[in-house]
């Protein structure tokens, strides 16, 4: 029996590792597509601040609960996380989607800036066509 | 035969047939039968960052699990906490809606006429399945 959960420990090491490598290789290397990860896709800027804000939320609690598991001493469970970082992540996650939501709208509300406010017109017009 | 020699067996089954799989996931995926390029896009082509945090907290959940199993002796699956649950939630949430923001912008712009801005697929060595006779080598990905 102890054999076999080597072998299975082994096996999960390869599998997990392997992905985790080869995925982490790839995003390194742009080898997986991150183009326009950063980008606000709906106004066409370049760096979106809810983005930015989200990716670092993302990787920090990630990366906190990562060393916590690392630190537990009770291994019968997962470590809690802190209700505060559930909740610094809602708000994070809610930033990014108001502004989203906002990127959606402007144009049509007129609360755009003007360069997204030109961008937008044609298409209006092509409407009214 | 007794039922600890039929676990036993059943277990060396399993476990070489998982053991099978994951090198046959990984030797696709080093070869590039099984292409990556785009396991964090969005069907326009671009990254996405709903996507990315998915992946990102996949890794760190499947770890976390599998390092805390091995710490107990015997094995032991681990419980899990709500606030982990909540995570996930308000992930798999915020994506949806995200989804839903974009897929309106979308219709918006076929609607005016303008199909939504697309980024042309790399050339990868990811064969078309169904597609026209192409030479062997790079093969571009629709």
């Amino acid at each position: 029996m102890n054999t076999l959960a080597t072998v299975l420990r082994y096996e999960a090491i390869f599998l997990l590792g392997g992905l985790a490598l080869i995925v982490g290789y790839g995003l390194l290397t742009h080898q997986i597509n991150v183009t326009g990860l950063l980008m606000d896709k709906t106004s066409g800027r370049a760096i979106s601040p809810g983005r930015v804000q989200m990716l670092l939320v993302t990787m920090s609690i990630a990366a906190y609960y990562f060393m916590s598991v690392i630190d537990a001493e009770d291994t019968s469970r997962l470590p809690d996380l802190p209700n505060e970082f559930v909740m610094a992540f809602g708000a994070s996650q809610g930033v990014y989607l108001l502004g989203k939501l906002y990127g959606r709208f402007a144009t049509t509300m007129g609360l755009a800036s003007p360069n997204v406010q030109a961008r937008a017109k044609p298409k209006r017009s092509e409407i009214n066509k | 035969m007794t039922p600890a020699t039929i676990g036993l067996v059943i277990g060396w089954i399993l476990t070489i047939f998982i053991g099978v799989l994951a090198a046959m996931i990984l030797i696709k995926i080093f070869k590039g039968d099984i292409d990556l390029n785009y396991i964090i896009s969005d069907e326009n082509g671009w990254a996405s960052l709903s996507r990315f945090q998915f992946l990102i907290f996949t890794f760190v959940v499947a770890m976390s699990l599998f390092y805390l199993i091995l710490a107990k002796a015997p094995p032991e699956y681990p419980a899990i906490p709500k606030e982990i649950l909540a995570l996930l939630g308000i992930s798999g949430g915020s994506y949806i809606v995200s989804k839903g923001i974009q897929s309106s912008r979308d219709v918006s712009l076929k609607e005016a006429g303008e199909s939504p801005e697309k980024k042309e697929p790399k050339v990868t060595n990811t064969p078309v399945v169904g597609g026209p006779e192409q030479p062997a080598g790079n093969q571009p990905v629709v």
